[in-house]
């Protein structure tokens, strides 16, 4: 269904369809999360991505400025089909061949009593706080950035 | 349960499809959709490779990664709807003038 949902967005000419194609494919991917037993990375995929970069794609379109040219503006065209088409399954095929030729084929153990949260969160707070402080500092960054730059300053 | 074959296969083909819609589109919004596309292929195989892992390092990553890709989205998206606001258009073909 991900795969479906993405390959619309390849072949779509509206900038909208593809945002909501793009919403289905996230959810795919946060239930393939699920399914792998990692569920805090999944809800998590659910809550940044699907509530916080989705939203913002989206409501930047709807609230951009009104324009004569807004039909123009959501239309999508797509040049170079071909060579692409022909790149993406260049790429899908030599990542199918390392697959392979690693042969890591070996069946997922189910192991359903691991606390994901707990251990993920105390490794966060004790190993890996080097991390957490960089990305708080990053996403810092980002938002004094993107204030900046959306910011009638010119 | 499930091989971890099929979720390799799935995020190869999910990073292919990324790859190409952010080659071949004309319209910078869905670069940046191609981008994240790419970024969820790579997480899917941090997520299903550290699933053996005691740990989950790999889940750790994925996290890091998640809020990555939501901060360059931020980034990203201001800066080009300031450049749809002065160029009033989003097709990085037409966008060619650095300076008036």
């Amino acid at each position: 269904m991900s795969v479906l949902a993405a390959s619309f967005i390849l072949f779509s000419k509206n900038l909208l369809y593809c945002l909501y194609a793009f919403l289905v494919v996230l959810l795919g991917v946060a239930g393939v999360f699920i399914i792998a037993g990692a569920d805090f990375v999944g809800v998590s995929q659910l809550m940044i991505y699907v509530g916080g970069v989705l939203i913002l794609f989206l409501f930047g379109i709807m609230l951009g400025p009104a324009r004569k040219n807004r039909k123009e503006l959501l239309q999508v065209r797509s040049v170079n089909r071909i060579p692409a088409l022909l790149l993406g399954l260049l790429v899908f095929i030599c990542l199918i061949f390392i697959q392979q030729s690693l042969g890591l084929g070996e069946p997922m153990t189910p192991n359903l009593d691991q606390n994901t949260v707990e251990i993920l969160g105390m490794s966060l707070i004790t190993s890996h706080i080097l991390v957490l402080e960089l990305l708080g500092l990053l996403l810092l960054m980002a938002l004094i950035a993107s204030t900046f730059l959306s910011a009638k300053n010119d | 349960m499930i091989e971890t074959t099929y979720f390799i296969w799935f995020s190869a083909l999910l990073f292919a499809l990324g790859l190409t819609i952010s080659v071949s589109k004309k319209n910078l919004l869905l670069v940046l959709v191609g981008i994240e596309l790419m970024l969820n292929a790579a997480n899917i195989n941090f997520v299903v490779f550290s699933h053996n892992d005691p740990s989950l390092n790999g889940q750790l990553f994925a996290l890091v990664v998640m809020v990555i890709a939501a901060a360059e989205v931020a980034v990203g998206l201001a800066i080009i709807f300031k450049l749809r606001k002065w160029y009033g258009t989003m097709n990085p073909d037409k966008i060619n003038e650095l300076k008036y």
